[in-house]
């Protein structure tokens, strides 16, 4: 019987959910706003709420379509982002590749030394890594990696790994083991038990990672600049050369940034996701 | 098991495949950015400062400059904002020597003063300046003298900036004209007046060590040497009294701090690079009842320089870039016109150049006032000095 | 040692050869090199200057860094675990999807462009505060200034929980239904099903997701040094930068590298052990 209680209690948890989305959707929309605002002024005097007068000069300069000589534009959003996108896949793939034994290594077996590589693993997050950047300079200079994108990609691929690594293992580590094993009670062999119960089990966390380092490395700044420089420009690099100075500028990089992000998310999440469904029904 | 088997293989197959993609896409990739540019000369320029450094080099000169030398291809490089914009450059450099390169990858760079004395400490620059035909324009003392670091040959001025005091005229009808005055003002207003300090930028260092100059009454010594480790204890001195000032002030976060905060009238008053805020004006970001004014007994002001390094790859043309941007024309309608800069050369051949409208920007503080407060920063042993016992004293 | 466990060590070690390699080899040699500058002095001789020099000048930052990372990776983490859990458990597919795509976007946003956005937003005139003005909600005369820790923790939560809640989400997410549906049959609230069954299933990814957010929020340079700039106290990654622009001193900005790399090794080793600790197929106890 479904009477005026169930309808006062669906109405309750209605309202809680839609408080919910609102308090969390202005948390993280709220800051942004002023970004997309300040992307299209012209004129921006306080105490004015928004800006008076309105241009879309600065996204004009950005896309290279103008020049100005306040603005940088010769580089220009498009090359630059171009050369982003193919340095994050290439990052991310080989980084997961790398990282997937590594991983399941470090989740799954008894591992002497662990507390050691523990540490080694994630040392490229905690110490800070621009000292680092200048020693590796001095290294790829001898091997011609200075400047050029294989050796920004593995500028990268030092902080990425501490990200794939260490979200793989948590994921490996909460398999339960007794799926595995009963594969292979079944006469599956290791890889084979990998490949088809390990893999597609781990998928969310796999996809949780591959973000990550797609996102580190899109969003990557130290490294690109000290061993990228003069040759390899990517977004970040635009972005930091207008950060803080050309406020509409960096505030229509900082919007273009976004883009491919986000298409990248979720065409991974699809992707996978029914690869993952697929296996387990 | 077979069917298991196969599995396995498709499993490793898959991977393979997407090993052989990634090497493709490294290789497209490589190619892709190579330069490969037979025939030409590629110039590299890298430059400290803003971003409109950036763009006075992508935008306007080097299009001028592509138009008179068609061979010639400038890429021009940004290492970032404020002196940590010149380490990168210095550290850059001293990496292609450390490395043992024949020839490094930077032809011309734009630096910061606090660079000379870095770079000349290891041999990383060119003495060229002499050699070219503007340098019988360039008269300033800043070009024989960084910091207190012996320059002549090293370096051309490409332009000189000046920090001021900004104040927010809604609030502040007859502006302090000294230290002494300001003081006071603060002591009526407080938290109205906000610098950054000495970690955000040199806009709060410089008010900084104007408050030295001020206290100590020893700009001569401290902007000339001879050093004289003594004189420390009249620092501290004098920046005791400055912790104490602070208590009654904002620090901001860094220079684009302080003009964010003027812009949005939190505070009415504190010292900005000259040329950021004309900029600011320009872009609409700072309201234009704002305006400039110097203190007694003086801000310091510095150039940047057009500096070539000591194995740049193309020196030839280096050097005739260097000549085209410090010539009066190029000074008068970029420099002073376009960007709101003190000229690096000589104003008497620039200003003929220069129009009225320009000029009246150029002149918003008064050539006489600049003349009289516009001061040069100390040499380098009184700087450090000034800025670690700031941290020690201060906080 | 029999035959079985040489091969095992043979296979640990070809599995951790590629990742070991690419660490060791790039990384290894300049982080030793760091290590050695700061306990250098100029004439070469061994010493402990430069640490002395940063516990006598920089005490308070080095605290305040500590301490403010860790409090935002804190409130990170419990906002995170609500919001995992919330779409984890929600039966309301909808609901379920919009709130896993809202809580996701600060992740596209780099941290130059939070530090930019937050020094917008929080000032005592921002957007923020002249918004609720004119709402008369508050006297943009007394509205506080934020940069100092408060500012530094708002852009720390705002930038790394969906970062958190995305490994969390991703750890709840191998919880199998099955425990779940089980607990809700026997009547378990869904307080109890997140404390009893998805935090302890999940503990691995929660405590990695600490350690990361963690040691990255005490290796950003840009958001306090655009937030807090100048100012005292503040993070130990502006003071390093100080010291190389001003002075070319890497010698203390490596010793400060130091201690911060050993405070978070000694913060995360603790939970990252516990989540790669029971290896090789023990039952796990839940």
């Amino acid at each position: 019987m479904r009477g005026r209680g169930y309808r006062i209690q669906h109405t309750v948890t209605a309202a809680l959910k839609i408080t919910v989305l609102l308090v969390l959707a202005s948390w993280v929309f709220a800051p942004f706003v002023s970004v997309v605002l300040w992307s299209v002024a012209r004129k921006w005097y306080w105490p004015s709420l928004l800006p008076q007068e309105l241009g879309l000069d600065y996204w004009y300069e950005a896309l290279g379509l103008r020049r100005g000589y306040a603005l940088t534009a010769a580089v220009g959003i498009i090359d630059a982002l171009k050369t982003s996108i193919v340095i994050a896949l290439i990052v991310t793939v080989i980084t997961e590749l790398i990282s997937l034994p590594t991983a399941y290594a470090l989740a799954k077996w008894r591992i002497p030394l662990k507390p050691l590589l523990v540490f080694l693993f994630l040392m490229p997050q905690a110490f800070p890594l621009q000292p680092v950047y200048v020693n590796l300079l001095l290294i790829f200079y001898r091997l011609g990696l200075a400047g050029a994108v294989p050796g920004v990609v593995i500028a990268h691929i030092i902080p990425c790994l501490v990200y794939a690594v260490w979200i793989n293992a948590a994921t490996f580590k909460s398999i339960p083991p007794d799926y595995e094993e009963s594969a292979r009670v079944h006469g599956a062999g290791p890889l084979t038990t990998f490949f088809r119960i390990t893999l597609p089990l781990s998928a969310p966390g796999l996809i949780a990672s591959s973000v990550f380092v797609f996102l580190y490395s899109f969003d990557e700044f130290t490294g690109t600049f000290f061993i990228g420089l003069p040759n390899v420009v990517t977004l970040p690099m635009l972005l930091y050369s207008a950060s803080g100075y050309n406020m509409q500028f960096a505030s229509a990089v900082a919007i273009t940034l976004l883009i491919p992000s986000i298409i990248f998310m979720v065409v991974l999440e699809r992707f996978l996701k029914s690869e993952y469904i697929a296996k387990i029904g | 098991m077979g069917s298991v088997l196969l599995r396995t293989r498709s499993g490793i197959l898959m991977i393979v495949a997407i090993a052989v993609i990634a090497a493709v896409i490294i290789g497209i990739a490589l190619q892709q950015f190579a330069p490969t540019t037979p025939g030409k000369v590629r110039l590299v320029y890298a430059t400290a400062g803003d971003i409109n450094m950036l763009a006075l080099i992508q935008n306007v000169i080097a299009p001028e400059f592509t138009k008179r030398y068609p061979n010639v291809e400038i890429a021009s490089i940004h290492t970032g904002p404020g002196e940590p914009g010149s380490r990168i450059i210095f550290e850059k450099l001293k990496a292609a020597r450390d490395a043992g390169k024949e020839c490094w990858d930077v032809d011309v760079a734009v630096v910061h003063q606090i660079f000379m004395s870095w770079a000349l400490k290891e041999g990383l620059l060119l003495n060229y300046s002499t050699s070219i035909p503007t340098w019988k324009y360039v008269v300033s003392e800043d070009a024989y003298n960084a910091l207190g670091t012996y320059i002549k040959g090293f370096g051309i001025p490409l332009f000189h900036s000046q920090i001021a005091i900004a104040y927010n005229t809604k609030y502040v009808q007859n502006p302090p004209r000294s230290y002494d005055e300001l003081v006071k003002w603060v002591e009526a207003n407080p938290k109205k007046f906000g610098h950054n300090g000495i970690r955000g930028g040199m806009s709060g260092v410089g008010f900084v060590v104007g408050w030295v100059y001020w206290k100590t009454g020893m700009y001569d010594t401290l902007a000339r040497g001879p050093y004289n480790e003594a004189l420390k204890d009249a620092i501290t001195k004098a920046l005791e009294e400055l912790k104490v000032f602070n208590e009654k002030v904002v620090i901001t976060a860094g220079n684009v701090g302080t003009l964010d905060m003027l812009a949005r009238e939190e505070i009415w008053m504190g010292p900005v690079w000259v040329d950021m805020f004309m900029t600011w004006l320009a872009e609409g970001r700072m309201p234009p009842h704002i305006k400039l004014t110097l203190l007694a007994p003086g801000l310091p002001g510095q150039p940047m320089y057009l500096v070539i390094p000591a194995k740049a790859c193309n020196v030839e043309w280096a050097k005739k870039l260097i000549e085209f941007i410090s010539s009066p024309e190029t000074q008068a309608k970029v420099i002073v016109e376009k960007y709101n800069w003190y000229p690096g050369i000589d104003p008497n051949v620039v200003l003929p150049h220069v129009s009225e409208e320009a000029k009246a920007r150029l002149f918003s503080i008064p050539p006489e006032d600049l003349q009289r407060y516009g001061k040069s920063f100390p040499v380098s042993q009184y700087f450090t000095d000034i800025l670690k016992l700031y941290e020690k004293v201060v906080g | 040692m029999d035959r079985n466990s040489v091969k095992n060590s043979i296979k640990i070690f070809l599995m951790l050869i590629p990742s070991l390699t690419i660490l060791l080899s790039v990384y290894l040699y300049p982080f030793i090199l760091a290590i050695l500058i700061s306990v250098v002095d100029s004439s070469g001789r061994l010493t402990l200057e430069h640490y002395s020099y940063v516990f006598t000048v920089y005490a308070q930052d080095v605290v305040f860094t500590i301490a403010v990372c860790a409090l935002s990776a804190l409130v990170s983490l419990l906002i995170s675990i609500s919001i995992a859990s919330y779409i984890r458990l929600s039966l309301d597919e909808g609901f379920r999807k919009i709130l896993n795509w809202i809580f996701r976007f600060p992740l596209f946003i780099p941290m130059v462009v939070v530090a930019q956005m937050m020094r917008t937003f929080l000032a005592p005139h921002g957007f923020l505060n002249t918004l609720l003005a004119q709402i008369g909600f508050i006297e943009l005369q007394e509205a506080p200034n934020l940069f100092d820790w408060r500012g530094l923790l708002i852009g720390f939560v705002w930038k790394q929980t969906p970062f958190m809640a995305l490994i969390i989400l991703s750890g709840f997410a191998m919880v199998s239904d099955v425990h779940i549906d089980a607990a809700r049959v026997l009547g378990a609230g869904r307080l109890y099903i997140v404390r009893r069954i998805l935090l302890p299933m999940a503990r691995g990814s929660i405590a990695i997701a600490f350690a990361l957010t963690f040691a990255s929020n005490i290796g950003t340079f840009t958001l306090p040094y655009m937030i807090i700039g100048g100012a005292k106290p503040t993070t130990m990654t502006v003071i390093m930068a100080h010291r190389v622009t001003y002075f070319g001193d890497w010698s203390i900005a490596n010793a400060l590298g130091v201690i911060s790399y050993a405070v978070v090794g000694l913060f995360s080793i603790a939970y990252l052990r516990e989540a790669v600790r029971a290896g090789v197929y023990e039952r796990e106890r839940v």
